[in-house]
């Protein structure tokens, strides 16, 4: 039994493995979401048949969320494609992207607490949770306190960083360090 | 007025589609405008199994000269796509960056060709079960 559980084992690390070695090949995420963008942009979503509006539109929403370097959600929510995942089971991920489109932490949190299961059932997700997602929610908060004052009203308290972006006011500093 | 697109056309049962496609299309195929037959085949592969649409596209592709630049461009993105499904990625990478050359001797108005190439090239991104891949 020891034996047998042992080579299943194995097996198990050969096959993920191979299956790693074959997928490092494709992705990233960033170059997915400007691909799938350059095909809408070509493609009215009309003519793709429903169940391939709802792919696209759920793998858009993750690619959205999890790439690293995409802080602009305005180019997918621009299109239609999005409004696919309503009145669906992923409908949850039209709401993280509009909330990380607003920046707006407290919302997200909120989002992601209503759909928890859901959320970290997406390995992308769970894996990208804390390395990506957080810290993207937090720039983008930033950016929006920025420019939700007029342009001569822009000297802010570390402390109003800190309230609206939901993190200690001595990690403020670390953000600015990442833009 | 009525417009075609996938999502409007009657589908018919698979065999019926194919016969359709392989007897009566297949004798007035060089009479057809090219791309919009390039388009009927795509129509036809998505309902064979990957390997049956890659030997059917193929089979198509054979006749390259006639069907010009812009068809077969289209038909090779639809082998990308099959390549992918079939787990073939290094060859669909390596159209891919042939197409990629290509591209810059399109007309722009022939969005159609754009849009099979972005599509292949985001399928080419996400092999795998739901983003898996993006973790690596």
């Amino acid at each position: 039994m020891t034996r047998l559980h042992c080579i299943m084992t194995m097996f198990s690390f050969f096959c993920i493995y191979v299956v790693q070695c074959n997928l490092q090949v494709v992705g990233p995420a960033n170059e997915f979401y400007s691909s799938a963008l350059m095909f809408l942009s070509y493609t009215s979503v009309e003519e793709l048949t429903a169940e391939d509006r709802y792919t696209l539109a759920t793998d858009m929403a993750l690619a959205s969320i999890t790439g690293d370097d995409i802080y602009n959600f305005g180019d997918v929510l621009a299109t239609p494609i999005l409004a696919s995942l309503k009145d669906t089971p992923n409908e949850w991920m039209l709401h993280v992207v509009e909330t990380m489109n607003a920046g707006n932490v407290e919302q997200l949190n909120h989002v992601i607490n209503a759909h928890k299961a859901q959320y970290f059932a997406q390995p992308a997700l769970a894996a990208k949770h804390d390395s990506v997602v957080k810290q993207k929610i937090v720039l983008l908060c930033l950016v929006n306190v920025a420019f939700e004052r007029p342009s001569h009203e822009r000297l802010i308290a570390f402390s109003d960083i800190a309230t609206r972006a939901g993190i200690p006011v001595d990690q403020v500093c670390h953000i600015f360090h990442r833009i | 007025m009525y417009r075609y697109s996938p999502s409007n056309c009657i589908i018919l049962p698979n065999l019926l589609t194919f016969q359709l496609c392989d007897g009566f299309v297949a004798s007035v195929e060089a009479r057809l405008n090219q791309v919009k037959l390039a388009g009927l085949v795509t129509l036809v592969s998505r309902t064979l199994s990957p390997a049956n649409a890659l030997d059917f596209t193929s089979k198509i592709l054979g006749a390259r000269a006639r069907l010009g630049v812009d068809a077969a461009m289209c038909l090779d993105m639809d082998i990308v796509t099959i390549k992918i499904k079939l787990g073939d990625t290094e060859t669909a990478k390596t159209m891919l960056e042939a197409a990629k050359e290509q591209l810059s001797s399109v007309k722009p108005s022939e969005s159609v060709i754009f849009s099979k190439y972005y599509k292949a090239a985001a399928e080419y991104r996400k092999v795998g079960t739901h983003m898996v891949q993006w973790l690596l």
